[in-house]
């Protein structure tokens, strides 16, 4: 029982390579979804689709940024205070972006 | 005496929380990278509307089945690193630096591609200082390149110390915090790709 414990959290801090070439499988997938849309949406060229079309590239960048964080750079199984770290500086960043695009593009 | 050394040397890396000052340093480094890029993207953001009006700009310039490659690339470079992390776990060092060296083969392959890109676009007259478009565009992707290079020379760097003999099993934080570096990289390229390159702007 011990033993299987042991195992299961030495497996949890060292993901296996079958786990990273799925992620590798997942992130491949993803940019060519992404590079189809861009392409697919050259037919319509209407304002919906070009909304459409920036709204799903988002995401999807999203998902890719967030399996490489997790899995790549071992977030998911790391101690969470780099977790948090890593979102403050990413929340300053957000704002800052926000506040810059709303000073230099709307004001 | 002699024990009271001992257990200094022992808990040499010790800390408070439980993480080493290593990997600590690396995140907040990231952290504070976040905002650098994130600053630059921006910048890019707010003047792209603009840049529809240019004789020559994004529209006429971006090669997007190119930058696809490139990106397609890049992520698969950060594959590359995690199996050689995963090989050096193991205890494989001949695996470890055939991994770390493909990962730096496919950064200098990236770094190849884009200069191809830039000499591209100064063929076309775009330089730094043309117009806006080449200003926000070589200053974002620019920044980029240089932290691949310094990428590049730190796996390298590694290779060099495994063929020495001076990276063992229990070196593998050294390796793990490179690889932060470089997956960092990665999804910096990951965000430049789309709002650069992607998302269409009016």
């Amino acid at each position: 029982m011990t033993d299987h414990v042991d195992h299961s959290t030495e497996h949890a801090h060292h993901p296996s390579d079958r786990t990273y070439l799925k992620v590798g499988a997942a992130l491949f997938i993803l940019t060519a979804v992404e590079i189809a849309l861009y392409f697919v949406e050259d037919m319509f060229e209407s304002a919906w689709s070009l909304y459409l079309l920036a709204a799903s590239l988002i995401i999807l960048s999203s998902i890719k940024f967030v399996l490489v964080v997790m899995y790549y750079m071992h977030l998911k199984w790391d101690s969470r205070l780099f977790t948090w770290f890593f979102l403050a500086g990413m929340f300053v960043a957000l704002a800052i972006i926000l506040a810059m695009m709303a000073i230099y593009r709307y004001y | 005496m002699a024990s009271t050394d001992h257990h200094a040397g022992h808990d040499e890396h010790a800390t408070t929380t439980g993480i080493t000052h290593n990997k600590m340093m690396m995140w907040s480094f990231l952290a504070s990278d976040c905002m650098f890029f994130g600053t630059l993207i921006m910048m890019y953001m707010v003047y792209r509307p603009d840049m529809a009006d240019l004789e020559i700009g994004p529209n006429q310039l971006l090669d997007i089945p190119f930058s696809s490659l490139m990106t397609f690339v890049l992520l698969m470079s950060s594959l590359a690193f995690v199996l050689g992390l995963s090989a050096l776990q193991r205890g494989n060092h001949a695996g470890m630096r055939i991994w770390l060296s493909t990962t730096a083969l496919m950064g200098l392959l990236f770094l190849g591609g884009e200069t191809f890109e830039y000499l591209k676009f100064y063929d076309e007259g775009i330089t730094i200082g043309s117009n806006i478009f080449g200003t926000a565009y070589f200053v974002t992707t620019g920044f980029h390149k240089v932290h691949v290079a310094i990428g590049v020379i730190w796996l390298l760097g590694l290779v060099l110390m495994s063929y020495r003999g001076r990276l063992g099993v229990e070196n593998e934080e050294k390796v793990e915090i490179a690889g932060l570096y470089w997956h960092f990289v990665d999804i910096v390229w990951i965000v430049i790709f789309t709002f650069v390159f992607l998302v269409p702007y009016r």
